[in-house]
């Protein structure tokens, strides 16, 4: 693989172009409520909760996988180095990144790493804790899944793989717990949410699964998401056009601590705050609401938002369509908004799961790696300086497959 | 030797006003079925015309051909969208991307939904939209099936879907500007009018085919867009839009003159146009021709007692009719009388005399 790429960050811009984007103090939304602040509570720890049974799985062969892309034991798992590595701006170093190849294997890195995972197909990654990653593969009669606990580095899993009940498939890491969730296929209920220990496979029931939702229609699955800090967690039922309201929980108890509005879905949180949006392929509004209370603290109509989180101080980084140009808006939890303008090219798609508080990846087409796959398997990225609003193109690279 | 006067038309306030009495008996009889074209957001495809698209990760025949189908042939169908929306091509390094994809969470919007199915991106990009189309037999909810990978639903019709369904919806957003209907602020629709209710039928449900647009899709593209040929259909829901008649688009009908004379036993040719009436609220279709529509000519108490079928000609005189006689003037009535479904309503009806005599 001709690798082109060079270590580039925000500083160190050899091959980066910065742009400076129009800074706009001032634009309001409406505020409701005076900003507030997030409770600093304690750190996350393993819910206090009741274990459920989990079914230790066989364990496979142990056989040590070192070697760039050689098979590992651990159901299929394989791992590689990439031979080199963008440098990554330092708030960044560590964010998870998932990707499919063509064949449906699931790659799965972390920015600033050059270690890379292939996880067979049909096996979905719940949340990276340290080097450990948790994976999920629905068993074939839909009623459990095994879940595995591999090494980032070589590939084996760490401890034997379990059997949780459900279809786990999508996850949400706080301190070294993985929350985790999906579907219930056997009785189109509420297919709950579970809390994984990544240390040690424990696993505990946070809201118990439900055959049969209220007023459920016959798909029912669950979100999961978490603030930056890993406090909180909010999780809430999903059909195919979107998800509304929302449990709110506080993961220094694993105890469901509140309940969000459900004229929305929560599109992220922080420990004070959730972004909820309106539902569809089309988005009609945002609001930010308090999670303590419910009030809301501003609401904006905006035709189309591609892409927001919320930083743990309330802050709403969003990219948006205005006036038929890309935008993104880093909103106060009062309603004041600075606004970068200046997007270059083709208008991005905001990739949440690889930002941070203080800056913003940008990519192209959804969430990583969009269509920004090149044919030599490198997904190039710009940052956003969220303090300064400046832009640097092409500021990191990651090669997805770590093979030449 | 033919005289003509003045071209008759009825004045566009006595339309106004009609269509108003015609709106409030229509609320008065509680006729509350939401009948208006879908709302679109505009597009600017620059010119491109087709618009093209490419796949990433196709997993095989049973889905790249359906949806090439549904893009190809079904997106502007006549009989279900004659609008003059760009057509779609597959092709290689196409702006469009449809992704199948195995993400767990949707890939489009904001919020983590792990029981998405498909969805569209970039909708405000114009050309350079993403559809996404879930691969449910890789990492998502076991027992969800696209009908069309086996020709059958393995789990039961409640958890499967009709790929070519879910094509025509996104193609709604990506290349239409639709929103979701019976989301937020934009009501619910009939089934039959629509298919982008927010919620996508599964295989058994009504809705869940055909997979073309419905009328009130059609409308909303066509007052977008315009009609790609004058002479097909228009969308049978613009009976709720401003200045709309009772059963849909007002037309209308010309005379140019209103007042003949001919020597006995030769025949006069009167022309005029049928078009649909020029209201700001009719967008791109007010003075379309109504082609291939009848005028028909009511001679005194004689009902329909000819007709002239219009051409597409813009903006002259559309239709043409010789009349004949001696020793006698008659009243002519012009009509154009709609027919179930046409999206069109009954058109004004202009007077004219023809007199023959041997004065001439």
């Amino acid at each position: 693989m001709a690798r082109v790429s060079v270590a580039v960050g925000l500083v160190v811009a050899s091959a980066a172009v910065i742009l400076v984007g129009t800074t706009v103090i001032g634009l309001m939304r409406a505020p409701l409520l005076p900003a507030g602040s997030a409770s600093a509570g304690p750190a996350a720890s393993a819910p206090a909760v009741t274990p459920i049974p989990s079914t230790a799985m066989p364990q496979s062969s142990e056989a040590a996988a070192t070697a760039p892309g050689v098979d590992t034991s651990g159901g299929g798992v394989s791992v590689s180095q990439a031979s080199t590595i963008d440098a990554i701006p330092a708030p960044l170093a560590g964010k998870p990144w998932t990707a499919t190849a063509a064949d449906g294997t699931v790659l799965m890195g972390l920015l600033g790493n050059p270690a890379r995972v292939r996880l067979p197909e049909g096996r979905n990654v719940l949340g990276t804790v340290g080097s450990v990653v948790v994976s999920a593969q629905v068993a074939p009669n839909g009623t459990s899944s095994t879940v595995s606990f591999s090494s980032l580095e070589s590939g084996v899993d760490v401890f034997k793989p379990i059997a949780v009940p459900g279809q786990l498939f999508v996850g949400a890491v706080a301190g070294t717990m993985v929350y985790a969730t999906g579907f219930d296929a056997t009785s189109s209920g509420d297919p709950g949410l579970v809390a994984i220990s990544a240390t040690d496979g424990t696993v505990v029931t946070v809201i118990e699964a439900r055959p049969q939702v209220e007023d459920g229609g016959p798909v029912v699955a669950r979100s999961v998401l978490t603030s930056p800090s890993g406090r909180t967690i909010v999780s809430a039922l999903c059909r195919p056009e979107g998800c509304a309201g929302g449990a709110i929980i506080d993961t220094s108890t694993g105890k469901v601590a509140g309940a969000l509005p459900e004229d929305g879905g929560a599109s992220a949180i922080s420990d004070a705050y959730a972004l909820l949006r309106s539902g569809g392929d089309v988005t009609t509004w945002v609001e930010l609401v308090a999670l303590k209370g419910g009030e809301v603290a501003w609401r904006e109509d905006a035709e189309e938002i591609d892409g927001a989180y919320v930083t743990d101080a309330g802050e709403v980084v969003m990219l948006l369509s205005r006036d038929g140009a890309a935008v993104v808006d880093v909103v106060s939890p009062n309603g004041k908004a600075r606004s970068f303008k200046n997007v270059p090219g083709r208008a991005p798609s905001l990739w949440t799961v690889q930002s941070s508080d203080d800056l913003a990846v940008l990519g192209l087409d959804g969430a990583f790696p969009g269509n920004a796959i090149g044919e030599d398997g490198l997904v190039t990225a710009d940052v956003l300086d969220l303090k300064m609003l400046q832009i640097s193109k092409g500021a990191f690279s990651v090669d997805l497959d770590g093979q030449p | 030797m033919i005289r003509r006067s003045f071209r008759v038309r009825a004045s566009l306030a006595a339309i106004a006003s009609l269509s108003g009495a015609l709106a409030a008996l229509l609320i008065a009889a509680g006729a509350a079925a939401a009948h208006d074209p879908i709302p679109t957001h505009a597009r600017n495809f620059h010119g491109n015309n087709p618009v093209t698209f490419h796949f990433v990760s196709s997993p095989g025949p049973w889905y790249s051909s359906e949806v090439i189908a549904v893009a190809e042939t079904n997106f502007r169908a006549l009989n279900s969208n004659n609008s003059r929306v760009p057509t779609l091509s597959n092709a290689t390094g196409g702006t469009g991307t449809v992704i199948y994809s195995s993400a767990a969470n949707s890939p489009c919007n904001t919020n983590p939904n792990p029981a998405w199915l498909q969805c569209t991106s970039n909708i405000n990009q114009n050309e350079y939209w993403t559809i996404y189309i879930r691969n449910l037999s890789s990492g998502g909810p076991s027992g969800w099936d696209w009908y069309e990978k086996t020709g059958s639903c393995p789990s039961g019709t409640s958890s499967c879907w009709y790929l070519k369904r879910a094509m025509i919806h996104e193609l709604g957003h990506a290349m239409l500007g639709f929103p979701d209907m019976c989301l937020g602020s934009q009501p619910c629709r009939s089934e039959d009018d629509t298919v982008m209710n927010e919620t996508d039928p599964h295989v058994g449900l009504n809705g869940s085919t055909p997979f073309i647009y419905r009328k009130c899709d059609e409308a909303g593209s066509q007052l977008q867009w315009n009609v790609i040929s004058y002479s097909n259909e228009y969308g049978d829901c613009f009976d709720h839009i401003e200045h709309a008649g009772a059963t849909g688009l007002t037309a209308n009908v010309d005379v140019t003159g209103s007042t003949f004379f001919q020597c006995n036993g030769q025949s006069v040719p009167v022309s005029g146009r049928l078009e649909v009436w020029d209201f700001d609220s009719y967008g791109p279709l007010g003075g379309n021709p109504l082609e291939g529509r009848v005028v028909w000519f009511n001679r005194g108490a004689t009902t329909n007692y000819t007709s002239a079928t219009a051409t597409g000609v813009s903006p002259t005189d559309n239709w043409t009719k010789s009349f004949g006689g001696s020793n006698v003037t008659y009243t002519f009535t012009a009509h154009f009388d709609s027919a179930p479904g046409d999206g069109l309503a009954d058109s004004d009806r202009p007077t004219f005399t023809i007199t023959w005599s041997n004065q001439c």
